[in-house]
């Protein structure tokens, strides 16, 4: 713990002038893409990959790790002051966050929403760093069997938390898995799904889908509503008053359930801000102090969504840094940097590269600071960049897009495939089918077949070993218990009366 | 007959079309509605029979390269016909229209517009090369997304020229550059830009 602190210090006291300037511009994007509509801070993140491939692998971090911090916490100025969600995990904060300004307590509410994003940030780095490593030892000890099992408890965990169709949620992740399967096999070096072109024979990145279904696919929907939707009115006087000792001392229990929560759902792959933020007020409204008054204009519903949003940071990176597995559509991002780095997270990397796990720690912590501290002092001048005619943003968003898809393998393949997959994604959308669970399956899909051929093949074919070996087995219990949940929770879903589906809940933009 | 009877009668009339036409709406919005199903249930069908013939490698008795694959046609195909199933089931799904969803109400129209777009800056990069295609898409895109603008044109090759270079000269990106004519002209524009 003592040598964790050290590093994470060592790290902070040579970030050097150059890291400073990254985490600060991060941060900036970050709040900017909190601000606009159209753009999600993963959307964000993924535009961001072609600016880093000249940069080393721990600039690179550094940078979309910023914009990633800040992106949780953008949204919540709009929300509160103009009742327009920024992002998707901002939209409990039009409820109570929105209803303090109408009673001219906007200042207040901006000032909660602040400290809520640096204590929930905070606590979730704290895990992070003195976590961290102490899990990385015991991932040290697992084998395929086991990395099988938490992959499938991973997909089974998404599938829970879907606010979708559960069948519309299992066959997404099945077609992302499938996608996954497309080009050289991994485990037997087989062309699978090429169809005689180069282009699939390549393989797919799931960079790309990403990239197609959540910058793409958007944009191709706010086109197709020619851009309407509500129209910001600019608020007079910005201001945020940061509440005192003791009224944070009354609000307590909603930083600690909005900051677990957030943490716990951060570390589940495809669950992140978004379901996190949901989740936790709706813990407050039903088990908070003040839940009579969450609804209405209670700095509580204010405080506990957004101190999750913003834990669900450090919670997505545990997964990403220790196993390798993303908690959440951004970390999936910042797992492609990794690896277009060739960099392999996962529990080695804490011994091989341990330099580069620091300097993520310090930029974390560096990134809470500014966004803080820039997102109360720019409160103003961000909201203004609302009177921005969204059509512009979108065509940057295209442009963007595209040279993010061109830049992976510096190959036009790519742009067709990220250009398919807007077309999907906007299709999927409007069949009610969710993206999340689909850009999971294509991201962990070859990392469960992997473990599953690697597993029966050093078994002799013997499928109960998943069942023998302790950890395995154990978490193989566990997924039979969540899969039977789901079974119950379809069945029930089936058996009630049809209601008209929400097109919002079926896009879980962001979280994967 | 009595003038009310007359009147009651049409009123009749009137109802018993508009209960058709609603029926004939519900039914047609059902099919649409199973489309995606029905493509999924083919596509798996389709790919599980093109997994059958990956090539084994390895011992016979080894899991092959299609095995992952069939696995999940299998549950793609039965996930699309459980789906069905509860979309058949819920037969007197209405479309209901609120005020609120108006305003945010996708006209596919635009969507084959966008889309349209955005291919056509793709097929644009590759022969036209990418500083022209991005102009005239930006031009474009935020022409027809209600922008008319004096200075959209010139912001457009400007966006275009900033893009290029930052993105050859900075990222170190390579751009695609057209074909006959159009790579001529992408040569004289590096060569413009400093990046020759």
């Amino acid at each position: 713990m003592i040598e964790t602190l050290y590093g994470v210090l060592g790290a902070i006291a040579s970030i050097g002038l150059y890291g400073l300037v990254l985490v600060v511009i991060g941060v900036l994007l970050g709040l900017l893409v909190g601000v606009l509509p159209g753009l999600t801070f993963v959307m964000g993140v993924l535009l961001l990959v072609p600016f880093t491939y000249s940069m080393d692998t721990g600039s690179a971090l550094t940078l979309m790790l910023a914009l990633y911090v800040a992106g949780t916490y953008g949204g919540a100025l709009t929300s509160i002051l103009l009742n327009i969600p920024g992002e998707p995990n901002n939209v409990p904060l039009l409820w109570d966050g929105h209803g303090m300004t109408r009673q001219g307590r906007a200042a207040e509410a901006l000032g909660w929403a602040a400290l809520a994003a640096f204590a929930g940030g905070l606590v979730s780095w704290v895990v992070l760093v003195f976590a961290a490593k102490p899990f990385a030892s015991v991932a040290l000890q697992l084998s395929s069997p086991e990395y099988f099992a938490i992959v499938l408890l991973g997909f089974a965990s998404v599938l829970a938390l879907t606010e979708t169709s559960v069948v519309a949620a299992v066959i997404a992740m099945f077609v992302g898995m499938l996608i996954s399967t497309v080009g050289v096999s991994q485990v037997t070096g087989v062309v699978r799904y090429d169809f005689g072109t180069t282009i699939l024979r390549d393989g797919i990145d799931y960079l790309a889908v990403m990239i197609g279904m959540y910058a793409l696919g958007e944009v191709i929907t706010r086109f197709g509503q020619n851009f309407g939707g509500q129209v910001a009115q600019q608020p007079g006087r910005v201001a945020t008053t940061i509440p005192g000792l003791r009224a944070i001392w009354e609000r307590g229990g909603s930083f600690l359930r909005g900051i677990l929560t957030g943490s716990l759902i951060g570390t589940v792959p495809g669950a992140g801000a978004t379901v996190a933020s949901f989740v936790s007020y709706g813990l407050e409204k039903q088990f908070g102090k003040h839940k009579r008054e969450v609804g209405g204009a209670s700095p509580s519903g204010v405080v506990a969504p957004q101190a999750a949003s913003t834990a669900t940071v450090g919670g997505a990176l545990i997964p990403l840094l220790v196993l390798g597995i993303p908690g959440s559509a951004a970390a999936a991002v910042l797992l492609g940097v990794f690896l277009l780095h060739n960099v392999q997270p996962g529990p080695q990397i804490f011994v091989e590269q341990p330099e580069l796990v620091y300097t993520i720690f310090a930029a974390f912590l560096l990134s809470l600071i500014f966004m803080f501290v820039i997102g109360i002092l720019g409160a103003r001048p961000l909201i203004r960049v609302l009177n921005f005619p969204e059509v512009y943003v979108s065509a940057f968003v295209v442009l963007f897009a595209f040279i993010g898809a061109l830049a992976l393998r510096q190959s036009l393949s790519d742009v067709w495939i990220t250009l398919a997959f807007g077309v999907i994604g906007f299709a999927m959308a409007r069949s009610d089918y969710p993206i999340a669970p689909l850009v999971l399956g294509a991201i962990l899909g070859p990392l469960a077949e992997r473990h599953f051929v690697t597993t029966m093949i050093s078994s002799g074919n013997d499928w109960t070993v998943f069942f023998t070996r302790p950890i395995s087995g154990t978490l193989m219990v566990i997924l039979i218990l969540l899969v039977l949940l789901l079974g119950y929770r379809a069945y029930r879903t089936s058996t009630q009366q049809p209601e008209e589906p929400e097109r919002d809940g079926a896009r879980q933009t962001e979280d994967t | 007959m009595s003038e009310k009877a007359v009147s009651d009668s049409t009123d009749e009339q009137r109802a018993q079309e508009a209960g058709t036409k609603e029926r004939h709406l519900v039914s047609r919005s059902l099919l649409l509605s199973l489309i995606p199903e029905v493509v999924l249930l083919a596509a798996a069908v389709y790919l599980f029979v093109v997994a059958l013939g990956f090539r084994q490698v390895g011992p016979s008795d080894q899991i092959g390269p299609g095995f992952w694959p069939q696995v999940l046609c299998v549950g793609i195909g039965i996930g699309a016909l459980v789906r069905l199933g509860q979309k058949l089931r819920s037969r007197e799904r209405r479309v209901v229209r609120d005020a609120a969803s108006e305003a945010d109400e996708v006209r596919m129209s635009r969507v084959v517009l966008g889309i349209a777009l955005v291919v056509g800056y793709v097929v644009g990069m590759l022969f036209l090369g990418y500083i022209l295609a991005t102009a005239l898409f930006l031009i474009a895109f935020i022409y027809l997304g209600g922008q008319r603008k004096w200075y959209v044109v010139p912001l457009g090759i400007a966006s275009s020229l900033l893009f290029a270079y930052v993105f050859l000269k900075v990222v170190y990106i390579a751009l695609p550059s057209g074909v006959g004519i159009f790579d001529q002209l992408t040569v004289l524009l590096y060569e413009f830009l400093g990046i020759y």
